[in-house]
């Protein structure tokens, strides 16, 4: 039997593990997305009505679906996927489903923010599409796409307590177990505190990266 | 490369652009044909909203045309590949009214980027990137970020990004209408030596006589999408010939309008500007008063041009005409009607 330290403690581990798995995992799935929503823009460097249409449509399903409800739908391809539909690791798979089209959005808007006329000038330069990508907005949008990351790893977190519901674990499970379940309201309080102190954490790191990252500041 | 005074660098042919928008088709670029010489810096002058800056952007294509032909450097634009398209826009580099440095990168790391891009080691860019800084007195600034200068400072490194590539052909889009006076000629004195020491052809964009005058050997005047005219920047500026070119020129110089039978803008030019032109009509014909007079002094020469108040006074104003003609001189009434010999 742990005691309840333990538990809280591992909780914590929990919560950190599915929160930045989930989001590396989103990013992975929701960056290229974004450039896709970027580039394939009337306006972006590569319009392309149709490819636009389709993951504007798709990305606006998944970011219509509510958590708790895409988290048992996606059941089948986490037990596809992970081999089993419980657990902090399977409950990884509904998160990044969830997340990826949140980020994607939020990568589209970053990128957004380049100023046109840099992008021109790497294009009057030769630049290829992809140096255009990696050399040029990916570096000027950097402290934007870092502020992005840290709105992505709180609301993230905060999915990643309701994944506790299905059996992922984390601080939203001993939260929901003792608040919810045992009526220990002192329990829930102290889970609760801590997904705050997490969530500030990661805000205040975040913001501290983007802001050292920013060379527009004299 | 048969004879290098007339080989044509750039030459556009019927270059139309109609961008399609919400509210129906705007045409920006109507039949253009011109032709731009080795060593020339050609300067392009019109109104804003005129399709000066798309003018330029066909030719780098990164405005493509909707019709008509855009040769550059021997190579048809609407022909190539991608990638041909991007080897050729290494000679053919650009600088910007705003500049369009990359804010998060530094001085040399600007100035670097189309070397990284074309292939360069990093250590060889570097090492050609602080000669071309050097060039545009910034050496010592190379550290800075972008958001650390003056504007003609980020124009200098935007001037020597361009010439990173040694470029052949260098665009110039409004390059110094966000920048004081000071920092304009600064800009222009780079924009000369590099045409002189480097051959590098050059196309201004610009909204501002003063550019035109102190660095084009050639100009054309826009409007509406299309060449109103063209010529050696001492000729239009002196002499334009159509009422579009007549209203940005003589705007430009502030000069008082012709708006009476009684007013002449007299050009002296060549060797008669040495003489007393005014002065001798005075003595023979009679009293006249000078209302404006000034003296253009261009690349490719100078010139002067009066404008006189005669007295209301037909058989005086019919002598004043006889001498001016017989004295060969280039003259202009109200309405744009032009004497010449």
């Amino acid at each position: 039997m742990y005691t309840l330290t333990d538990q809280i403690l591992r909780g914590i581990w929990e919560t950190v593990y599915m929160t930045l798995g989930a989001t590396f995992f989103g990013y992975v799935l929701g960056m290229p997305l974004g450039f896709v929503l970027t580039m394939c823009h009337k306006k972006g460097l590569r319009p392309h009505p149709v490819i636009y249409r389709i993951v504007d449509i798709v990305t606006n399903i998944g970011r219509s679906l509510p958590f708790v409800i895409l988290m048992v739908l996606v059941i089948p391809v986490t037990v596809f996927i992970m081999g089993k539909s419980y657990g902090s690791t399977a409950a990884i798979v509904p998160l990044v489903l969830s997340a990826a089209p949140f980020i994607a959005r939020l990568v589209e808007s970053s990128l957004n923010e380049v100023d046109r006329g840099v992008i021109e000038a790497a294009e009057s330069m030769g630049a290829s599409l992809w140096q255009i990508m990696y050399r040029v907005m990916l570096v000027e949008s950097r402290t934007s796409l870092i502020t992005g990351a840290t709105i992505a790893l709180s609301t993230i977190l905060g999915y990643s307590a309701m994944a506790g519901a299905i059996g992922g674990g984390g601080l939203g499970a001993i939260a929901i177990q003792y608040g919810y379940q045992r009526y220990d309201v002192k329990i829930m309080w102290i889970c609760v505190i801590l997904l705050i102190v997490l969530v500030q954490i990661f805000q205040v790191v975040g913001m501290y990266i983007a802001r050292k990252l920013d060379r527009r500041i004299v | 490369m048969t004879d290098s005074n007339t080989e044509s660098l750039i030459s556009l042919r019927e270059v139309s652009k109609v961008f399609k928008t919400d509210k129906g088709d705007v045409t920006a670029l109507e039949n253009v044909s011109l032709d731009i010489a080795r060593g020339e810096i050609f300067g392009i002058i019109g109104m804003s909203g005129a399709g000066k800056s798309t003018l330029v952007r066909t030719m780098n294509y990164l405005e493509v045309p909707t019709g008509g032909e855009v040769k550059v450097l021997g190579k048809i634009l609407g022909s190539l590949s991608r990638k041909e398209l991007n080897d050729l826009r290494h000679k053919t580099a650009m600088i910007f009214q705003h500049f369009n440095l990359l804010m998060q990168k530094t001085v040399i790391d600007n100035v670097c980027f189309p070397l990284i891009i074309s292939g360069v080691s990093g250590s060889e860019a570097r090492k050609l990137a602080m000669e071309l800084l050097g060039l545009v007195g910034l050496a010592d600034r190379s550290g800075a970020y972008p958001a650390q200068l003056s504007g003609g400072q980020k124009q200098r490194v935007a001037i020597a990004r361009a010439l990173a590539t040694n470029p052949e052909i260098l665009l110039c889009d409004e390059a110094t209408s966000a920048l004081d006076p000071q920092s304009t000629s600064a800009v222009l004195d780079i924009l000369r030596e590099i045409n002189k020491t480097m051959g590098i052809t050059i196309v201004v964009i610009t909204h501002q006589m003063s550019v035109v005058k102190e660095i084009c050997t050639r100009v054309a005047i826009m409007d509406h999408g299309r060449i109103m005219e063209t010529g050696p920047v001492l000729e239009v500026f002196m002499k334009p010939c159509t009422s579009v070119g007549r209203h940005i020129i003589f705007d430009g110089f502030s000069l008082p309008p012709l708006d009476t039978d009684w007013r002449i803008r007299v050009v002296i030019e060549g060797d008669r500007a040495l003489k007393p032109a005014i002065a001798s009509l005075i003595q023979e014909v009679g009293p006249v008063s000078i209302l404006y007079a000034d003296v253009q002094n261009t690349v490719v020469g100078s010139a002067g041009q009066v404008i006189l108040e005669l007295p209301e006074d037909e058989d005086l104003r019919k002598a004043v005409f006889g001498y001016l003609r017989a004295q060969g001189h280039y003259f202009e009434v109200k309405g744009g009607h032009v004497y010449s010999d």
